[in-house]
């Protein structure tokens, strides 16, 4: 049964308005298969998904499920031969149970006129044991994980009789454990049959999970094949068409200090936390979820003060009780989530550019237009922002790109400390190494760097010390030695 | 991806302008067919001119309320309870003679002003520090702003101002209307603000995300506070206007401003969710609201005909937004 094609994908072609988002795409997903499908951000990932759902139809190619030519395929009859995609917002309802979330979609679907609650329970429940989660069937979704939320949406896609499962970045806000437990529950839907799909560039998650992996670039696909043919040089060969040579980053020495943190504290989210950063000190922050590693982000940008303990910055004793105070002493701040927090999807880069330094434009009583363009070219310039103008919406750039938009955001404050929350989450290989570099850049200046993180490789790489917090304490702060197997094994306390 | 970011960039006519310009030539071509006689007079022309300044100026306020993610409903409350107060200090302080009248009316639009301000920076304030939803606390604050309004008068409206102070409304110069002028300073210092001023950039931004807003240390309850602040002071300018205009204050003046300020922000390309708009297209929109009510107006349709047929446009014009957004984002 390994061997059998479900789904196969031959030339696929999709332009919108001029633009070949997907050139001719095969893919072909044999049943039972764990499959991952990596790429860089504007890939045509995203297209490809939406061409396999229904969603889109292609301008050329043949699909063909389960031996089934399909022609103008809608959504639903993908639906109807089991194609069930989990986008990274899971299309969950909030404000319902668990059990409706399960249940409701396919009663629906059944043109049910009356609700049976007894039912939903029933089918929540079968659901549930076919998946092997245990959630209890009547709390909200609001009130669930990221991690269960999403196990719903699996629940419900098993219930609606999926024989490929499509999972788009399924595992960016999970943590280790997480992972694991979904890796676990994906394996054993594997072994009842039914594919699944992966969207992921993470290579260690990929290795741990597919059987075998489709990269694709500029879309086309590069290269397919058995995970066992691809390494970390392949890999990011055929994900980003050039050699990335991944170096540790090691600063030269040098006793300037430029924030020290002693016995920074607050109640119920981290305690006596200290540490020195020197000038040219890249310091990794990590944990897991809950463990206090973005809450110190947050106390030293004033978004939730510390309650006790002491900073300074380049030597001068600072309190930090406010966003205000923070920005009054020159920190900058990239927070963990880009999108609701970090920008103004709507507006060009050259409001978001300037948004956190306004005030230095204000001119004899007027804001001075051309002098906020002229900074945002340069921004664009100098970090390499792939964009035509200063006009456009952010929200029409790649996560990469965006993730620069806020960077420059913040080195157009002209910061002394620099927080960054995550700053690769969702950014693609190539533009992860360009934020890296400006970070090594920034540090050789003398700019405090704060990269807090749980992407260990990027810490080992790109930190040259790193603070881990374990349960809202710190339990060591470490030098990039250390490889990213033993780091992940104190992260968890073993 | 670079063609699709290219394609983005080019600036695209603005639709909302487009539409309203459409809809003003309509109306022309409406009123060439059937009353070509009194539609294009000088004195029509005119009497069009006298009235708009006062809701004119309400939508400006309810644009940058919009604008930053809110609303402000209670607009017409606080228009009428300045209106009240100026009428009631030009009334106590003018002699019989007409003694007094500069510094009576030079304090009554202070007071307008300021009280406009205070009303607007408390609802901002409910707002902003408690969280809770513009729409509430406006609603609310119109009823409070009536009531004050109403217990002031008692009821009755209070009438016969002096003839300087109905002349800031009615009177003219060459022709030209003294409120036109009003209107014009309005607009341009409401443009100006809300391009060239770190305030009114940070209108724009808290509209926009006011999380981001919040964690590019923009401070957001201040400003929230000033925006209803500055919406409120409009307000009061409306009631020197109103009040003028009407040669009586009461607390139930122009209460059909509140639909027609919203029709006519939406209208002008406010987007109802915030962060979007423009002075231009609002007032724009200003003025192709006058053009039909007074068109409506010469074709003997009465007022809850009016308030009906703006209702309407009002959910036509929600309507077009949705298409806008929707074949924005199909573009993207």
């Amino acid at each position: 049964m390994a061997d059998e094609v479900f789904l196969k994908l031959v030339g696929i072609k999709k332009s919108f308005g001029g633009v070949h988002a997907l050139q001719g795409v095969d893919l072909e997903i044999r049943k039972g298969e764990i499959h991952c499908l990596a790429g860089e951000n504007g890939c045509g990932k995203s297209t490809l998904i939406k061409a396999i759902s229904g969603v889109h139809i292609p301008d050329e190619g043949s699909i063909r499920i389960d031996g089934e030519e399909m022609k103008n395929m809608k959504p639903m009859d993908a639906i109807n031969r089991g194609i069930q995609v989990i986008y990274q917002d899971f299309a969950v309802f909030p404000n319902l149970t668990v059990a409706e979330n399960i249940a409701l979609n396919g009663e629906l679907k059944d043109g049910v006129k009356r609700v049976s609650w007894r039912q939903i329970h029933k089918v929540a429940a079968e659901a549930m044991a076919r998946v092997g989660v245990k959630i209890d069937p009547d709390i909200r979704l609001e009130r669930l994980s990221v991690a269960n939320k999403q196990l719903v949406a699996i629940c419900r896609a098993i219930m609606n009789d999926a024989r490929l499962l499509i999972l788009d970045e399924p595992t960016t806000a999970l943590t280790a454990r997480e992972v694991e437990s979904l890796w676990d529950i994906i394996r054993s839907l594997k072994e009842k049959g039914i594919a699944i799909m992966i969207v992921n560039h993470k290579l260690d998650e990929i290795y741990q999970i597919a059987d075998r992996l489709t990269i694709l670039r500029n879309g086309s696909n590069i290269s397919t094949g058995a995970i066992s043919e691809y390494d970390q040089e392949r890999f990011t060969k055929d994900m980003t068409g050039r050699d990335i040579v991944q170096q540790k980053y090691q600063p030269a020495e040098n006793k300037e200090e430029v924030l020290k943190v002693e016995n920074l504290t607050r109640q119920g989210s981290f305690e006596n936390v200290s540490f020195t950063l020197y000038k040219g000190d890249v310091l990794g922050i990590t944990g897991l979820l809950g463990s206090g590693r973005g809450e110190i982000g947050e106390a030293l940008f004033g978004l939730a003060p510390a309650q006790s303990g002491k900073i300074w910055l380049n030597g001068k004793e600072i309190s930090i009780q406010s966003v205000s105070d923070a920005i009054r002493n020159e920190i900058g701040y990239v927070p963990e989530d880009r999108l609701t927090q970090g920008l103004f999807m709507d507006r060009s880069i050259r409001d978001n550019t300037i948004a956190a330094s306004i005030r230095s434009y204000l001119k004899r009583g007027k804001l001075d237009e051309r002098e906020m363009e002229e900074a945002t070219e340069r921004w664009i310039r100098e970090i390499d922002i792939k964009a035509p103008s200063t006009r456009p919406p952010v929200r029409t750039l790649s996560g990469g790109n965006a993730q620069k938009v806020v960077i420059a955001k913040w080195l157009n404050t002209d910061p002394k400390l620099f927080i960054l929350d995550g700053p690769t989450v969702g950014v693609d290989i190539g533009a992860k190494a360009e934020i890296h570099s400006i970070l090594h850049d920034l540090a050789s200046r003398g700019i405090g760097i704060i990269v807090i993180s749980d992407d260990l490789p990027e810490l080992v790489q790109n930190c040259n010390r790193i603070l881990v917090m374990k349960d809202g304490r710190p339990s060591g702060i470490l030098d990039n030695s250390i490889d990213e197997v033993s780091l992940g094994k104190m992260l968890i306390g073993a | 991806m670079n063609n699709k970011e290219k394609a983005v960039g080019r600036r695209m006519p603005d639709t909302h302008i487009m539409t309203i310009l459409g809809l003003m030539v309509l109306v022309i071509i409406m009123m060439l067919i059937f009353q070509p006689g009194n539609y294009f007079t000088l004195m029509n022309l005119r009497s069009m001119i006298y009235q708009f300044p006062e809701y004119g100026i309400l939508s400006l306020g309810m644009m940058a309320c919009m604008i930053a993610g809110g609303i402000d409903l209670s607009l017409v409350g606080i228009m009428n309870f300045t209106g009240v107060l100026a009428a009631l200090i030009v009334k106590n302080m003018v002699t019989e003679e007409g003694g007094m009248a500069a510094p009576a009316i030079i304090l009554a639009v202070i007071v307008a002003l300021a009280v406009g301000g205070l009303c607007g920076a408390f609802n901002g304030f409910i707002i902003g520090y408690f969280n809770i939803p513009a729409m509430l606390v406006t609603l609310c604050g119109l009823q409070l702003y009536k009531g004050l309004a109403y217990g002031i008068t008692g009821g009755p409206a209070i009438n016969g101002m002096c003839d300087p102070f109905k002349e800031i409304a009615n009177g003219s110069i060459a022709g030209i209307p003294y409120a036109l002028f009003i209107f014009i300073v309005v607009v341009l210092i409401v443009s100006f603000v809300m391009k060239s001023t770190v305030f009114g950039n940070e209108i724009y931004f808290l509209g926009s995300n006011a999380q981001a807003a919040k964690y590019s240390g923009i401070n957001t309850l201040k400003v929230t506070v000033m925006t209803h602040m500055f919406s409120g002071i409009l307000g009061g300018c409306s009631g020197i206007l109103i009040t003028s205009h009407l040669n009586s204050a009461k607390s139930s003046n122009g209460e059909t401003y509140t639909l027609l300020s919203l029709l006519i922000v939406v209208l002008g390309g406010v987007h109802p969710d915030g962060g979007k708009g423009r002075v231009m297209g609002v007032v724009l929109a200003t003025i192709l609201l006058q053009m039909i009510a007074n068109a409506l107006g010469l074709m003997h349709i009465d007022d809850n005909t009016k308030t009906f047929i703006n209702g309407c446009m009002l959910v036509a014009a929600l309507l077009l937004d949705v298409y806008l957004d929707k074949r924005a984002a199909k573009r993207a």
